[in-house]
Parts: structure tokens; sequence; C-alpha cells
């Protein structure tokens, strides 16, 4: 665009992203995962930089604010992260070292609002919800595979708390 | 059922293909690849050489050699790799995270699981016309739910 430069320092016109075309474009996780799409770019209004991006899921589930430390690469098209977002593994079924089923993820604890996992609350159809720390999981993908030095027996509601 | 044995060995802690058949197929990033079908013997070495797995209905099955297997628990069968079949049907974006289409097809080296390139389809339109993009392995930066390149659509494009 053709347009009078008026900069000190800052880079020029053509090296910068216009926000404008951000909005409404995906976000994509590290692997590919389609996380929203953007709806509010923020600002801080102190030193007048990107701070982080607010995405729209679908309409049961709440938006999702991710600061600019997890993207990746910025563009036109879309916003990579360097993460796979840590919330999203809410729902992912847990399966021992050699393979049963210990149930689903109902709730992922979090070191405050970062997406470095705390642990993982999981239960299924008829047992008590139990928590998982993260040194116990081996694997994240499509379903969560844990170490087999993880002893993860399930309690089922009528069995009694210790 | 007790049974004498003339193996020569102790064969106590051995599987045998009841414990094999009908089990779960996990890859490595727990994905369930299907169930086991049938267990392949070299019919010269008597030596196990892999498992042939059912994906379901309407999916084509899958052999899988004895070196790719993990382990093989009592509940299912782990696997070391990421199965390169598994990648179709995942979209695929470029370095921008341009949607660039689908994968509807892949080519593998030989019939190992190395990926060789993968052919993407971009809209029905490609489809019909049974026009597809042929993207080399090298250009592929990640595989997960969905697959990243390394370049832009421009670059793979020309």
């Amino acid at each position: 665009m053709d347009a009078h430069h008026v900069t000190r320092k800052e880079i020029s016109l053509d090296k910068t992203i216009n926000i404008k075309q951000i909005v409404r474009k995906s976000v994509l996780s590290k692997g590919g995962t389609i996380i929203g799409k953007v709806s509010e770019v923020r600002i801080n209004p102190k030193n007048l930089e990107l701070e982080g991006v607010l995405i729209k899921r679908d309409i049961f589930r709440k938006p999702l604010y991710i600061g600019k430390g997890y993207f990746s690469h910025l563009s036109h098209d879309a916003i990579i992260l360097n993460i796979e977002v840590s919330l999203l593994i809410k729902g992912k079924q847990v399966l021992t070292d050699d393979g049963k089923i210990l149930g689903k993820v109902v709730q992922v604890l979090r070191k405050g609002n970062s997406n470095e996992l705390q642990g993982l609350i999981v239960r299924s159809l008829f047992s008590k919800r139990f928590t998982i720390p993260p040194s116990a999981v081996k694997y994240i993908g499509k379903t969560i595979i844990l170490k087999k030095s993880h002893n993860a027996n399930k309690k089922y509601f009528w069995q009694r708390s210790e | 059922m007790q049974t004498r044995n003339i193996s020569g060995r102790d064969l106590s802690k051995a599987i045998t293909s009841e414990d094999i058949l009908g089990k779960e197929v996990f890859d490595i990033d727990g994905t369930l690849i299907g169930v086991v079908e049938t267990v392949l013997i070299d019919p010269e070495s008597l030596e196990l050489i892999g498992i042939s797995v059912d994906k379901g209905f309407l999916k084509k099955g899958l052999s899988i050699g004895k070196n790719y297997i993990d382990r093989i628990t009592k509940e299912a069968i782990f696997l070391r790799i990421q199965v390169a079949y598994e990648i179709k049907g995942k979209s695929v974006f470029d370095k921008d995270g341009k949607l660039l289409g689908k994968v509807s097809s892949i080519d593998l080296h030989g019939h190992k699981n190395h990926l060789k390139s993968i052919h993407v389809k971009s809209h029905l339109f490609h489809y019909i016309l049974n026009k597809e993009i042929v993207i080399p392995e090298k250009y592929i930066d990640t595989i997960g739910e969905n697959v990243i390149l390394n370049k832009k659509k421009e670059q793979i494009v020309n």
C-alpha cells in the first residue's frame, strides 16, 4: 500500500500485519488442531504491544484467551501456536500402560492461567473422581496413556475412601 | 485344561493367538487403529511376522509387521509408530496456516511405514476433476490432529 511513513525505529509498513485481517481467522495448535477463530485482538495499553487474542469456539464452549507467549507464527491466514492447549485434554480417554480404560478427563488442573498441567481429574461411569499427576502421563495424543509405574486404581462409588 | 508339553522349553509365559485376536491396537500416540483380525505366521520359519487389523466397517484392513509392535498387554496391543495411513483425511495447512485441503492418499517407501509423499485435494471441485497437489514428506513440519507444512502454499504449488 502506498502511504507516507512517519516512523522512528519501527519496522516498515509492509512488514507489519493488519489486525483487521486476523479477526475471524483460524487459530491452530502446534499439531494442527483447530482451536477456533480469532474474535478479538488485545493490545497492552501501556506499551501498545499485542498481548493476546480472544478465540471464539462453538456456542457451547467458553471463549479462550491465549497470550502471545504461546504464539509460534502469525500471518494473515492464521495464528499457529507453539503448544497443544492443555484445556482441550478435557474429554479424552485415559488408558493405563497396558491399555485398560480408566475413564475420561473431566477437569484439567493448570498452574495458574498458564498452559502447564498440574493434574488431570478423571472419572468413569461408576468410579469416583481421581487425580492423575502430570508425572504419571506418558503420552497425550488422541487418548492419554499413563506410565507403567503409575498405580491408577480407580475407586468405584460404592467403595469407601480411606 | 491341562496339557502336556513336548516343546523343549517353558511355555508358561508364552501367549497364544487367543490372547491376540480381537484385541484393540493403539499407535504410539494412543490412536485406536482397530482390532486384531488375524495373526500372520511365516510358513517357512513358523515365526510370527505380524498382525492384520480390522479398522472397521467400510475401511480397508491393515497389516502390521511385528517390528512395529511395541508390546502386547492383557488389554491391548501398542505400536511403536504413528501409522502413516492415519494421515489420510487430515487437513493440511501451509506454514502460514492457510488451508490447502485434505490428504486423499499417500505414497510410502515400499511396504514400510515411511511416508514418501502425501496427495492433497483442496475441495469438491478438485475431487471431481481428480486434481491434487503432491507434497513430499520433507515439506511436512508436524503431524498431529492435522498436518502443518514448513513451506508456504506458493512455494509448494509452483
